[in-house]
């Protein structure tokens, strides 16, 4: 009854109003009934689950796929066992009951062999979590590092030039970070210090990179950055246009933190000189700590816009996520099947931001950000 | 005997605004020298030109024994020397009460966390608040939050304590605290230079108080002397502004 009564309100007081809202439910219906038909009637959507393997993976060979999965079913049950050791909460329980329904959704439309590992994934994050306050805490580190080997070794007996689709996508927004975060840091700190040569040379460096589009720098990175290496080590060009996206996203991530450094007030530096700390020290314990925290939603802002603009690599030839999805609409057996593709790569990128965006959230109220 | 704190025609200006003038000043070790005077003359600038938080144009300063010039060794010698409190507290926010204190002698005297953290203690212990270690800064109240800031300075065991107003930013009702940590301090014959407005506690504890206006030292002399009966009448008007 409150319904009715709050549609009487808002949507029928008056005649003008009433015909307002009947012209615009008319609108929506004539709009969306040709969508809505198209997504239920039309759409050929089994192009996406027929060609899975291709869109996550590219052209790795399917026999090394369970590689990729390893990977991720390792990551995913060390950041549990972490996340449980160091907050000591049990897995909620939608995670559970979102893992099930999740698998049970996608059962009929994967292939048999997938399911094995889809499980194991799904269920990484709440079995390592569960885990992780058993461990003791000492265990943690050596364990970690021991994990991070095997993940970094695991793909390398695939050359690169095979890796692809969304596990490239990922793999170049996580080698791009750790890539730009130390140079970023490193330029905030030299345009923000005292000492003249790197304060000129960070503003050049950072105003030359903000003042040219992304996609100059790749493709210059991508002809350039082979110069510089000897002939015999051939570069994969998945490096040397990972080296020039590093440094695009590094300019703007030193401006962000540059902005973090100029809000910390000026009393933390005195009381960091007057208890005798040098300005290396002041800057590692005091300033940086506060101005990165303070930039944290805007440094996970940077990384979304990463992850997004990966996208580009298509064009220089890397089999990334996008490039898979328009190498599918162009098989014979799925033309015309290029809605479909792309409302997926759209949607898998919608919910890797979405992911990030709520990490950020979840990192700052743990961080207590705002409130000391 | 020498003094631990020797400044010799000290001159500073901030762009044409000469705000030290000739400044000629000893202070004796285990020797409480109170500064007063109306706001904007150069007290503050004073004391922190000690500790080289602002830098002198002309003159000279020798804090014990080290001469204070452009190398940066001396700064770094003098400054762990020379504990100072601020105004504003400026304490660490992303540090618990704990850190605070351990931070500048674990990296800067390199001491185990061990050490560092038992000296603390004894430290939150003597200025009162060893229940509040492991919270963070602004958990605390300003009284808190000063002391804690009295207790971080005195952990590198410096020979000479500088306190910049520390009790201009507080509530009227946690004013006695801090001056009750600084008094005991004065009594345990720490070398301290006080920029304040808290005539009592000159009186109680100051050995010698200094009146500065526009850059100046006006006068000086022993705190019943200064305070009854004023020689300078810059001084007697200062004083009957503050003490009505």
């Amino acid at each position: 009854m409150k319904a009715i009564s709050w549609v009487r309100k808002n949507l029928f007081n008056g005649v003008f109003n009433s015909a307002l809202t009947l012209a615009t439910l008319a609108l929506l219906y004539v709009s969306l009934k040709g969508i809505l038909y198209w997504a239920f009637h039309e759409a050929k959507w089994n192009v996406v689950p027929d060609n899975m393997r291709l869109l996550m993976v590219g052209p790795f060979p399917p026999e090394e796929v369970w590689r990729v999965w390893a990977m991720l079913v390792l990551t995913l049950l060390v950041s549990g066992l972490l996340y449980g050791s160091v907050a000591r909460v049990r897995p909620p329980s939608w995670m559970w009951i979102g893992a099930l329904v999740f698998y049970f959704l996608v059962w009929p439309v994967i292939f048999p062999s997938t399911r094995f590992w889809l499980a194991l994934a799904l269920l990484a994050l709440p079995v390592g979590m569960l885990l992780g306050p058993l461990i003791p805490r000492k265990w943690l580190t050596p364990i970690s590092l021991l994990a991070l080997a095997v993940i970094l070794l695991l793909p390398t007996a695939v050359n690169p030039n095979q890796w692809g689709g969304f596990f490239l996508t990922i793999l170049i927004t996580i080698g791009v970070s750790l890539m730009a975060f130390p140079f970023g840091l490193l330029l905030a700190l030299g345009r923000t210090g005292k000492l003249p040569v790197f304060r000129t040379l960070s503003i050049l460096y950072i105003e030359l990179i903000r003042g040219v589009p992304l996609v100059t720098v790749l493709f210059l990175s991508w002809i350039m950055v082979p110069l510089f290496v000897p002939e015999q080590w051939r570069l994969p060009d998945l490096i040397s246009v990972s080296i020039g996206f590093s440094m695009f996203a590094a300019a703007y991530l030193a401006e962000y933190v540059r902005g973090g450094i100029q809000g910390v007030p000026k009393g933390q530096y005195e009381a960091a000189w007057a208890l005798g700390l040098s300005g290396s020290q002041s800057a590692r314990y005091i300033i940086l700590p506060q101005a990165i925290r303070s930039v944290i939603p805007a440094l996970i802002g940077q990384e979304i816009a990463i992850f997004k603009d990966t996208s580009l690599v298509y064009i220089l030839g890397l089999f990334d996520l996008l490039y898979m999805a328009l190498t599918v609409t162009k098989n014979p057996k799925y033309l015309g099947t290029d809605r479909e593709v792309l409302l997926f790569v759209m949607f898998v990128y919608f919910a890797g931001a979405a992911l990030m965006s709520y990490a950020s959230r979840r990192l700052e109220r743990a961080m207590g950000l705002g409130t000391r | 005997m020498e003094a631990i704190i020797h400044m010799e025609n000290v001159n500073k200006w901030f762009g044409s605004l000469h705000v030290l003038k000739d400044i000629n000043l000893d202070v004796q070790k285990g020797e409480v020298v109170v500064v007063i005077g109306p706001s904007g003359s150069g007290k503050s600038t004073l004391i922190r030109t000690i500790n080289r938080l602002e830098e002198i144009q002309k003159g000279r300063i020798v804090v014990d024994g080290i001469e204070l010039n452009r190398d940066v060794r001396n700064i770094d010698a003098v400054r762990k020397e020379v504990g100072m409190v601020f105004q504003s507290f400026n304490l660490f926010p992303h540090m618990t009460v704990l850190e605070n204190i351990t931070l500048a002698p674990r990296i800067v005297r390199k001491w185990p966390r061990e050490k560092a953290e038992q000296i603390a203690m004894e430290l939150l212990e003597r200025v009162d608040i060893a229940d509040q270690a492991e919270k963070y800064p602004a958990q605390l109240s300003g009284g808190q939050q000063q002391r804690v800031a009295i207790a971080r300075a005195l952990a590198m065991q410096p020979k000479i304590m500088l306190f910049d107003e520390p009790t201009s930013a507080l509530d009227p009702e946690m004013v006695g605290e801090v001056l009750d940590a600084m008094k005991e301090l004065a009594r345990s014959g720490m070398t301290m230079l006080v920029v304040t407005h808290e005539m009592g506690f000159a009186r109680e504890v100051a050995d010698r108080v200094i009146f500065m206006d526009m850059g100046e030292i006006i006068e000086e002399g022993e705190p019943d002397q200064v305070f009854s009966n004023p020689r300078h009448e810059r001084t007697q008007a200062f004083l009957a502004r503050i003490l009505h």
